[in-house]
């Protein structure tokens, strides 16, 4: 035994050998402690653990995990007075917040931000929160709301409208939300935080390069969309000014090359495209091809909108839908066809009245939303000047040749349009007031019931007219404030609350 | 003639040529100038054609555009492209 402190030491001699022989005996002879050290021993027993619970990890992030159905936010900014209601798709109140309107982001709008005046053909001077085109599946461009109150949720839409006017469709897995923006501006490629802009990117690529493409040169804004179901990731480039087109298609089945990947990883994008070019992948199939034609129509050779900005939805069956926009003149579709190099376009159009799109500054233009499910992509413009009304396609990412159509003739105020339980969207139009008894006006667009061939009470058939208006429910929703006001919907950058 | 359906109140009308309610009195693809008073199809623009109704907006979007305020009431006028915009190309200065 030895008892020590800071001056004395006490020593008993032979102590400290008993003490070290009986502890070499135990650990000699001691069962247990033979079991553990033999099993410590098993020749790669930790590294066995180690390596399955590393697959087990990638094979978990690799699932196609479901997330929670949407929510949605009713928003209104009564004279500087922004407070919004979540709701979760069983119409069940999940929580609310507001917005301090003395922040950085919010408070240089103040005025153009309000919910209480129509737009009519104004531009974005007055009102402004509920114009159609403010909306993407990317975000809204000026709020990103969150729960509680007091938060700061306002976003730089001068900045954030140069990123949303360029991304482009991504159609995920059943039951999984898009995780990034997929951005295109001439041949730059960029994958970028959701909504986030306007700089800013987890990798950016020149795609005007051999190792990538075979890429003309030419002009796009945002022509590209992406479907992580068959990893498919299609960009068209403007060749010239008349409708020209290059429309570049890589497939990449790799092991880890989805791009719509929980984390995503830098370098991904790299590999997806060159080992496409290639043509070689590991743990599936990769090619790359390109196909020129020319989508001339309704005078879209005029506008910078239909020259560059068409909604891409690569389709399961291969084949590929694009909606665009002809400001003044149209809405309209058409869908190519690899294998045979087709290019259809007999489809029902929906008609414009004076209407501007990215010529008039990238706050104006067609825009998209996508269901929960997936399955259903809506590209939509305006109808009226810079946001009023709403034409809309609705398209089948399975299968891009079905489609519906839809047309709010407003010429007074906006549109919105989020994804609702798995496969719907729920819309609203913001040009009636929601003072008094009526609170905000809610209408369900049921897509796969209308694939289905039924629509409310009487039939649709593939490329029937969906009414938007119709079937409206009243007197469900209150908002912010006891005057004449518009509130507006919104989709939730985060479908699970305290996410 | 093109068809159209309207709203339960008759303010709101679309475009359906294949389920159309109600035959238009012109040819149109511009909804807005509909409306269905006592079931009858009314033309707010009187029987002129779609083009003269985009005249006649913009006459009336050009004097709101001069107009314009924003909530606060401050002015913030701006001014419309003429109805015949066609876009120059990149690089012939604009975007």
């Amino acid at each position: 035994m030895a008892v020590a402190n800071a001056t004395t030491e006490l020593i008993i001699p032979g102590l400290d050998s008993l003490v070290q022989s009986n502890l070499n005996y135990a650990l000699t002879n001691n069962l247990t402690i033979q079991a553990i050290q033999t099993n410590l021993n098993n020749t790669g027993s930790f590294t066995t653990l180690s390596t399955n619970i590393s697959g087990l990890s990638t094979d978990l992030d690799n699932l196609p995990t479901r997330e929670p159905l949407p929510t949605f936010a009713t928003f209104s900014n009564f004279n500087n007075n922004p407070w919004w209601s979540i709701w979760n798709s069983d119409m069940k109140y999940i929580s609310a917040g507001n917005q301090h309107t003395d922040s950085e982001l919010w408070s240089p709008w103040t005025g153009v931000n309000y919910t209480n005046g129509n737009i009519g053909s104004n531009s974005w001077t007055s009102y402004w929160m509920g114009a159609t085109p403010m909306f993407q599946a990317d975000g809204h461009m000026y709020l990103r709301l969150n729960e509680g109150y007091g938060t700061y949720t306002a976003s730089n839409p001068d900045n954030v409208d140069y990123v949303i006017s360029r991304c482009g469709v991504v159609i995920g897995a059943y039951g999984v939300r898009q995780k990034f923006s997929l951005f295109l501006d001439g041949s730059t490629i960029q994958v970028r935080e959701r909504g986030i802009g306007n700089d800013g990117y987890y990798e950016s690529l020149n795609l005007n390069q051999t190792q990538y493409s075979t890429w003309f040169g030419g002009t796009s804004y945002g022509m590209i969309g992406y479907n992580d179901r068959t990893r498919t990731l299609v960009a068209i480039e403007a060749k010239d000014g008349s409708n020209n087109y290059r429309l570049h298609r890589w497939i990449n089945t790799g092991t880890n090359r989805s791009l719509n990947a929980r984390s995503y990883v830098t370098g991904t994008l790299h590999l997806f495209l060159s080992e496409a070019k290639t043509g070689l992948t590991s743990g599936g199939s990769a090619s790359y091809n390109f196909y020129d034609f020319q989508w001339q129509a309704s005078s879209s050779q005029n506008y910078n909108e239909s020259r560059y900005r068409m909604r891409i939805i690569p389709g399961d069956n291969g084949i590929i839908g694009m909606a665009r926009m002809v400001p003044s003149n149209t809405t309209h579709y058409a869908t190519y066809t690899p294998t045979s190099q087709t290019l259809t376009t007999n489809f029902n159009t929906i008609g414009l009245t004076t209407s501007y799109g990215i010529d008039q500054g990238n706050k104006y233009g067609i825009r998209h939303q996508i269901t929960w499910d997936n399955y259903w992509v809506a590209a939509y413009s305006c109808y009226y000047y810079y946001g009023s009304g709403m034409n809309t396609f609705f398209i089948d990412s399975r299968d891009p040749r079905n489609y519906f159509i839809a047309q709010y003739g407003s010429t007074d105020n906006g549109c919105s349009l989020v994804p609702f339980q798995r496969n719907k969207f729920m819309w609203t139009y913001h040009v009636s007031n929601a003072d008094g008894d009526i609170g905000m006006r809610l209408s369900i667009i049921d897509l796969e019931g209308a694939k289905n061939g039924r629509i409310t009470s009487s039939t649709i058939s593939n490329g029937g007219t969906i009414t938007m208006q119709n079937n409206t429910q009243y007197g469900l929703f209150d908002t912010k404030y006891t005057s004449t006001n518009y509130p507006i919907l919104l989709s939730m950058p985060h479908w699970r609350v305290h996410q | 003639m093109t068809k159209a359906s309207f709203s339960e109140d008759g303010l709101v009308c679309w475009i359906d040529p294949d389920n159309g309610t109600h035959e238009l009195p012109v040819e149109s693809m511009l909804p807005h100038r509909f409306k269905l008073v006592e079931g009858v199809v009314v033309d707010k623009y009187e029987g002129v054609t779609d083009q003269k109704v985009r005249e006649i907006d913009h006459e009336e979007a050009m004097k709101a555009a001069a107009e314009a305020v924003d909530g606060e009431g401050n002015p913030t006028p701006f001014e419309l492209p003429p109805l015949d915009y066609v876009a120059p190309l990149p690089g012939e200065g604009d975007n």
